[in-house]
């Protein structure tokens, strides 16, 4: 099976948050909790970046390392899941997670701060059941099962969000990159995957 | 021993006194993230 | 002109060459226009600032944090050296403490129990003693299984049933730090006063507080090794107290880095008051033959008084008239 991933062209990202907005649509993410968000950086400056970030379901991953009752499993494709079943919503995650991808459903203190959610790579649960309704109440919807793509990168209104397996992608940020002459480079990936894209 | 079972019984109600306590000042996401023209009238929310 | 027409032309041209046989991004892009001349690079923010922050636009502005690849670290930090301090002090200590019983045994009260005792802690002591160690065995059994339980009790129980156990020692951590920090500050306001460190203390270490051999030193209400044990629990609790609550309210004290070095700190901190708390509980229960008295009834045996807090028995008895012990 291919080893997927998410590669953010920042020259191409716009912020338009798209992605945001698809995230939250595809999965029904409740109010108040963010998957997938656009940062930008050097917001109004010269050379001023956006990226869009979500789980990037890391190589090594430090929240499946962290989890004190080892509720992350990561599926053939490599996508990081975990259980809402055995989630505690400790907390733990979010301090390991290079990303800020972790997210719970209450604020306050982390006794009682709910499950916690965060990208799925539209992959659903860890559970099986693929693309049952209880599945998409829980985890949100399970596109990989259907043979697509999270909607995020499908939606991008300038195809700045690329998903699916790594290779290929990052292929085609490299001939990209060769043909406009220029590029910040793929962000995140050398903390999440150890690797970058040279080009 | 009855000083100690005092003791582990006034301990479990200052714990439970602290789950109210705390409770008061949680915030559910959607309250915390919200703008303030932001109506919240999903099932279980209050309306705005 | 038309010269310098034609070398524009020309050099038009051989860009996509260059790019073709060594593709170098600082080549001019065909556009003319070189975005990347003020473009900020991701290792370049993560060298000067370890982590990359922008702007977000949701309410979430904790959010704002791209990249803090510091993460990786506290990950590493705790799947691998934590672990074997954990195992280290715990099992050390508990190793420690077996070889020193089956080396000096049970410390007796010399010539058997007394007939007479004296009253060496009042009812309210007791109490906020048994407050703050009752809530504190939870916290440090919960604590343990947030460290490693997935190792030692997850593979006994299965998934379902440790998620469920630790759910709940989850919430037992948090709520009992209530009560924890309350015995504390109460412990601290009522017998600070006996644990000013003074020279006798000296002398009681100097003389390894008589766990060997048969000689008691001096001490008057609490010993030099009883005084260590107040300080750490006061100290030690207190920095507990004040990593936890950082920890428990999220986001309200500091930030992410703030709060991997808060769970760094407070997890030392207590596995060095894990260590000291087991020597402490051996000592008040199997180690010394008359110690959960003071802790359980109050009552000691005056024999067992005179010879462990000599001088406190001294001031007890001075205070009161000599017809005013309490007959037995």
């Amino acid at each position: 099976m291919a080893r997927v991933k998410f590669l953010c062209d920042a020259d191409r990202c716009i912020d338009c948050n798209a992605c945001v907005t698809a995230c939250k649509n595809a999965n029904e993410v409740p109010w108040g909790i963010n998957r997938r968000r656009v940062v930008t950086i050097n917001d109004g400056k010269p050379g001023e970046r956006s990226v869009s970030m979500a789980c990037m379901h890391c190589t090594d991953a430090p929240c499946a390392a962290v989890c004190p009752v080892d509720c992350f499993f990561t599926t053939a494709d490599a996508v990081v899941l975990h259980s809402k079943d055995l989630c505690i919503g400790c907390g733990y995650c979010f301090y390991a997670c290079p990303f800020g991808a972790p997210q719970y459903p209450k604020l306050g203190n982390f006794g009682s701060r709910g499950k916690m959610d965060k990208c799925t790579y539209c992959s659903g649960g860890p559970e099986g059941a693929d693309g049952s309704a209880a599945e998409f109440a829980k985890y949100g919807a399970n596109r990989m099962a259907e043979g697509k793509l999270p909607l995020c990168a499908e939606m991008c209104s300038t195809k700045a969000l690329l998903a699916g397996d790594g290779e290929i992608i990052a292929q085609i940020y490299r001939e990209r990159v060769l043909k406009r002459g220029y590029g910040s480079g793929a962000w995140g990936w050398q903390t999440a995957y150890k690797e970058t894209v040279n080009v | 021993m009855r000083v100690f079972l005092i003791a582990v019984t006034s301990m479990i109600a200052v714990a439970v006194g602290a789950y109210y306590g705390l409770n008061l000042i949680q915030k559910p996401a959607d309250v915390a993230f919200a703008v303030s023209g932001a109506r919240l009238d999903a099932p279980g929310q209050p309306g705005g | 002109m038309f010269k310098a027409a034609l070398i524009a032309l020309l050099l038009a041209a051989a860009i996509p060459t260059a790019h073709a046989q060594a593709p170098s991004r600082q080549e001019a892009p065909a556009s003319g226009f070189n975005p990347t001349a003020t473009e900020v690079k991701e290792q370049d923010l993560l060298n000067a600032l370890s982590k990359v922050e922008g702007r977000i636009s949701i309410p979430d502005t904790r959010a704002a944090t791209l990249i803090q690849p510091a993460g990786q670290t506290w990950r590493d930090y705790r799947r691998g050296p934590l672990l074997w301090i954990t195992a280290a002090i715990v099992l050390g200590m508990m190793a420690l403490l077996t070889l020193f019983y089956l080396i000096r045994g049970r410390i007796r009260i010399e010539g058997g129990r007394g007939t007479r005792t004296v009253l060496r802690f009042g009812a309210f002591e007791r109490f906020m003693h048994w407050v703050t160690a009752a809530s504190w065995c939870v916290l440090a059994v919960s604590g343990l299984n947030i460290v490693a339980g997935s190792r030692v009790l997850l593979p006994l129980i299965g998934q379902d049933a440790f998620s469920t156990v630790s759910g709940w020692l989850k919430y037992s951590h948090n709520f009992l730090a209530f009560p924890f920090t309350s015995g504390v500050v109460l412990m601290l306001l009522v017998w600070v006063r006996h644990n000013i460190p003074n020279r006798m203390d000296l002398e009681w270490f100097r003389q390894g507080g008589g766990l060997f051999g048969h000689r008691h030193p001096h001490s008057r209400k609490f010993n030099g090794g009883q005084k260590a044990v107040f300080w750490i629990v006061v100290l030690g609790g207190g920095a507990l107290a004040a990593t936890g609550f950082t920890l428990m309210f999220p986001f309200y004290i500091t930030d992410v880095t703030g709060m991997q070095l808060a769970q760094i700190a407070h997890g030392g901190v207590s596995l060095l008051m894990i260590g000291a708390m087991l020597g402490h509980i051996y000592i008040g229960s199997v180690g010394m033959e008359g110690a959960l008295d003071a802790m359980n009834s109050g009552q000691v045996d005056r024999k067992w008084a005179a010879a462990h807090h000599d001088l406190w028995l001294a001031e007890v008895d001075a205070k009161s008239t000599p017809s005013g012990h309490p007959a037995e």
